[in-house]
């Protein structure tokens, strides 16, 4: 069933508008910065402006997937151009478009070289990103999700720090040989899928509604398990992410940490879960203890960085953590918590590194030893890092808190002792991100170079306060979001929890081993 | 024996080449030096108007000569890419005779009457004719590889290719003559006949004399172990022909390679299937492993070129129409991609064609920005990574394999893609990520190759975004 309520291809044009844009952008002469700064600007205000109506039209009692556009696209093999959201991904479409151009405005003095080309990358990047959130179409999805890794590796690559080449080849050669294991498990999902239903599809949907037999799922879970805990990263997955983070611009770790790495969960909702229900049944007390290895370890190390920005990064790994792990509990409140982090990650994590940028900016170190007594010095700036700071810590009141809360109840009410060892996981980031934020705000101005800091500028106001608008509307009333992916969430589950209906035929088995089929006739 | 005139309308576009290399060839006695460019236009016509014959000919499905020679969608396939290839080539070529001083009627002449010899090779179910064929192009490739003679690599490049080509000819021409011995025909329909009904003895032969053409074959499309003259010859030609050889001899020897294995060998599929998936695992680790320490853009081009038959190979393999399909768009595909990269080769190479060190693309991404951009493109498509026809072509050559379930094939194959991206992208790196060029380095600045890397990044792009019509065509051709 086609939804599309509104009649009009929106989610076509909120995709394609930052290709247009990167286009108009680069027919702009290189030596008119500003203009360049501006309207790429203007593309990305203008693709969040045009992305609102899908909050205000989303009907909430439906999981069908909406604003459907369907075209045919690869015609030999029945791929298509198939896009659509449901409450799953509403939320991650609408955290792109918002979530861009604030980085994109971050960017207005950090970035003083190849102004235009970092413009074009990110607008190219916002095509990539949406795309991936929006496809339902593996073969779609598949493209989208390499293709963003191109912009992004360019942008680690030519604006990063000191060792940004090893950075953003390790990024990409990781990621890359992930999601190559995903492109063999979408063949074989593909023609396996016509093995047992008589039809090519290559419908994300129609796939998620009949799943394949038991004893099929498990190398097709196991390779987009790969390719989904990568992008996440999942520990031991993780290595890439500190580098990356620590070596990209604050724009490129603003983006990759609250939107790159929600790529690999929201994969994980859409392909792992309902796709291969019995596996993730199997597996989902793996997942869960790998989940909370990576809040704890994430958190550990975050305690000992001396790099402001990488124990920003290290925070991730753990936050992720509670994401996977609400998620593979495999609970309805769970789930929801798991989505809510996913945003809330989003937005705190995102505002943390944007704040990290702006004293980077005025200082050129990142590394905690080098500031302290900043509160005195930058009064509003050390507001709002602490407001970020006790997001990201899961203070009532806060986003973090609904997420992190729901996640634990979740993991709760599917093992006691999940949901009670989770919660300590919460002292120990309040531990490393409170203990960071007195070294750097509180006590004496030790080192006098600090003396000559600047607050923040209008400019600076301008990307941070959208920002803290959500941590107090989530903190406060999360239901405006919630209802939303209610419907979606219980229909995911519903399809978790079916038992197969496909029986086997015996001598359909795949196994690893060479098997050539020989042609009759 | 009786041919009637009517069999001349199945070499139609071979008839145009070689009366275009005929013309070249008495023109070229009255041209004074300085007009010898009109060769070159010459050829070029001669390329479209034979590329116009096989266009409006392209549904023709008719035998001639006996059966020797056939005209169907697969030969016409292959002569449009070999004609593009042919095309590309020789617009690539025009400064660059000139900037040698080598502008020569024979260049051009040599190069038609080898394409006439890959579209024979192309179009016929005949060994004798193949092989017949295959030496014909490869005396063109000496030839050409040699062309720049008081340059010592290159000469030394066409010496070793043709030693080493004459070898694996003998291997060719006993394993036809051991088909002949066993079935009393070199026609493909007959051995297969033959093959169908031959006892276990004939059969086993039969596998050691497929394993003697394939020598021949191998040779041709760079497969492991049967590369080795590859990296040499690609680095040490003239660029516009290492771009051309890489690509149109590929193309002819794939599609004789294909009609050989799936139409003669049918019989014998599952132990070919068994040969080829070695082959081709080993042909694309070897080029892509090798390829990591690369220091030369054509050299690498020459390795990458060793690992990409390897992921053609991987298309046989699945012994699938698919697959088959596949294998032809991949040639289409890379077609592009490659031209495209050895064009960029030709663009920053100096006098006596040298300079193409990877290094030397040092900040090339921002002293030249579309051409880097293009570049980009490039690589990322040889890598596999969308919206480029690289990964299309990639995509489909492995679905095929994981149709006929050779899994473990297809996820080598997939490595392969992850390796060979650290290279690739190695470019990327010093294009964009290494800070600006410290030496002046003069570029080609060739109107007509800086065109053509243009329109190849966009052919690149079009076809991996909107593969479509061309995927069809593709599958539709290898109807055997």
């Amino acid at each position: 069933m086609d939804i599309n309520q509104l009649h009009f291809p929106i989610l076509s044009v909120i995709t394609f508008l930052p290709l247009v844009g990167a286009f108009v952008v680069a027919l702009i002469n290189e030596e008119h910065e500003n203009l360049i700064k501006y309207v790429t600007l203007g593309f990305l205000v203008l693709d969040f402006v045009i992305s609102l109506p899908l909050f205000f039209y989303f009907d909430p009692t439906t999981y069908h997937m909406q604003f459907v556009e369907r075209v045919p696209w690869i015609k030999s093999l029945g791929f298509q151009y198939y896009v659509g959201v449901d409450g799953i991904s509403l939320f991650l479409v609408l955290l792109t478009t918002f979530l861009t151009p604030l980085a994109q405005l971050s960017t207005w003095k950090a970035i003083d070289k190849k102004v235009k080309l970092f413009n074009i990358t990110v607008l190219l990047m916002q095509t990539g990103m949406l795309g991936v959130f929006i496809s339902l179409d593996m073969f779609l999805f598949y493209v989208f999700w390499e293709v963003q890794l191109i912009p992004m590796y360019m942008m680690i690559g030519i604006w990063g720090g000191p060792n940004r080449v090893f950075a953003t080849m390790k990024f990409f050669l990781y990621t890359f040989a992930g999601s190559v294991m995903m492109m063999i498990a979408i063949m074989a999902l593909y023609f396996l899928h016509h093995k047992f239903t008589g039809t090519y599809t290559s419908d994300m949907v129609k796939l998620m509604q009949s799943p394949l037999p038991y004893h099929l799922q498990l190398w097709l879970f196991l390779a987009f398990f790969i390719a989904f805990a990568i992008k996440v990263p999942m520990w031991p997955f993780h290595t890439w992410l500190p580098w990356a983070h620590v070596e990209a611009p604050t724009a490129g770790s603003v983006l990759l940490a609250g939107i790159l790495l929600k790529m690999g969960t929201y994969g994980f909702l859409r392909f792992n879960l309902p796709m291969f229900p019995d596996m993730t049944h199997a597996f989902a007390l793996l997942i869960i203890i790998m989940a909370i290895i990576g809040i704890f370890y994430g958190a550990f190390v975050a305690m000992v960085q001396p790099d402001i920005k990488k124990l920003v990064a290290y925070s991730s790994v753990s936050h992720l953590g509670y994401s996977m792990l609400g998620m593979f509990a495999l609970t309805q409140v769970g789930v929801e918590g798991s989505i809510m982090q996913m945003i809330n990650h989003g937005i705190s994590t995102g505002a943390l590194f944007l704040l990290v940028g702006i004293v980077y900016e005025r200082r050129h170190t990142r590394l905690i030893s080098e500031y302290g007594g900043l509160a005195s010095l930058v009064p509003a700036y050390a507001v709002f890092f602490m407001i970020f700071t006790l997001s990201s810590i899961a203070v009532p009141g806060t986003n973090g808190f609904v997420g992190e809360f729901m996640v634990l109840l979740g993991a709760f009410l599917d093992k006691h002792i999940f949901g009670i060892l989770v919660a300590f996981g919460g002292i120990f980031s309040a531990t490393y991100m409170l203990t960071m934020y007195k070294r750097v705000f509180f006590n004496k101005v030790t080192n006098p170079k600090n003396l000559g800091l600047s607050d923040m500028s209008i400019r600076e106001w301008l990307y941070l306060v959208p920002l803290l608008v959500f941590v107090f509307w989530i903190g406060i009333y999360p239901n405006a979001f919630l209802s939303k992916m209610r419907v979606s969430v219980e229909h995911l589950l519903k399809q978790v929890n079916r038992t197969t209906v496909v029986t086997p035929a015996k001598n359909e088995q795949v196994s690893m081993v060479k098997t050539v089929v020989v042609k009759k006739g | 024996m009786f041919y009637s005139t009517h069999d001349l309308v199945a070499i139609v576009p071979e008839l145009i080449l070689t009366g275009f290399a005929f013309a070249i060839l008495l023109i070229d006695l009255w041209l004074p030096k300085r007009a010898k460019t009109i060769n070159g236009l010459l050829a070029l016509f001669g390329v479209v108007f034979s590329f116009a014959s096989v266009l409006t000919m392209y549904n023709t499905n008719m035998t001639a000569f006996n059966h020797m020679i056939v005209m169907d969608k697969a030969s016409n396939f292959a002569s449009i890419v070999m004609l593009l290839t042919a095309f590309v080539s020789i617009v690539m070529s025009f400064d660059f005779l000139k900037r040698e001083d080598y502008n020569l009627g024979e260049y051009y002449e040599v190069l038609l009457f080898s394409i006439v010899a890959m579209q024979i090779l192309a179009s016929t179910y005949s060994l004798i004719v193949m092989f017949i064929a295959v030496e014909t192009l490869s005396i063109g490739m000496y030839i050409l590889t040699g062309f720049l003679r008081n340059k010592d690599e290159s000469v030394e490049g066409a010496m070793k290719y043709f030693i080493l080509g004459s070898f694996a000819s003998t291997f060719l021409v006993l394993g036809i003559g051991m088909f002949y011995g066993l079935f009393g025909s070199t026609d493909l329909n007959v051995i297969r006949t033959g093959l169908t009904h031959a006892s276990a003895l004939y059969k086993w032969l039969a596998i050691l004399a497929f394993l003697f053409v394939f020598v021949g074959f191998g040779f041709k499309i760079a497969a492991f172990p049967f590369h080795s003259w590859t990296p040499d010859v690609y680095a040490s030609a003239p660029t516009p022909m290492s771009a051309f050889m890489s690509v149109a001899p590929k193309a002819a020897a794939f599609l004789a390679l294909l009609r050989f294995i799936v139409v003669g060998m049918g019989p014998i599929e599952a132990n070919w299937t068994k040969i080829l998936w070695v082959i081709a695992v080993v042909t694309m680790t070897f080029g892509n492993t090798v390829a990591l320490w690369q220091k030369d853009l054509k050299r690498l081009l020459g390795y990458s070129s060793i690992a990409h038959a390897g992921y053609m190979l991987v298309g046989i393999t699945a012994a699938n129409e698919l697959g088959y399909g596949s294998v032809m768009f991949y040639l289409f595909a890379y077609l592009f991609m490659n031209l495209g990269a050895f064009a960029v080769a030709e663009f920053i190479s100096q006098k006596e064609d040298r300079g193409t060190e990877i290094e030397n693309l040092r900040g090339f991404g921002y002293k030249y920005p579309l051409i880097g951009a293009a570049m980009l493109v490039f690589m990322f498509c040889l890598a596999g990574v969308p919206p480029t026809a690289g990964f299309v072509g990639k995509y489909y050559l492995f679905s095929a394999a994981v149709k006929s379930h050779l899994y473990w094939l297809a996820i080598i194959g997939v490595i392969n893609s992850a390796i060979s991206a650290y290279f690739y992208l190695n470019i990327v790196v010093i294009m964009y990520m290494k800070g600006e060029q410290e030496k002046e380095v003069n570029v080609f600045n060739s109107i007509p190759v800086k065109a053509v890397i243009l329109i190849t990044a966009i052919c690149v792009l079009y076809i991996g975004i909107f593969p479509s019509s061309f995927l069809s065509a593709a599958l539709n051709s290898v109807v055997f």
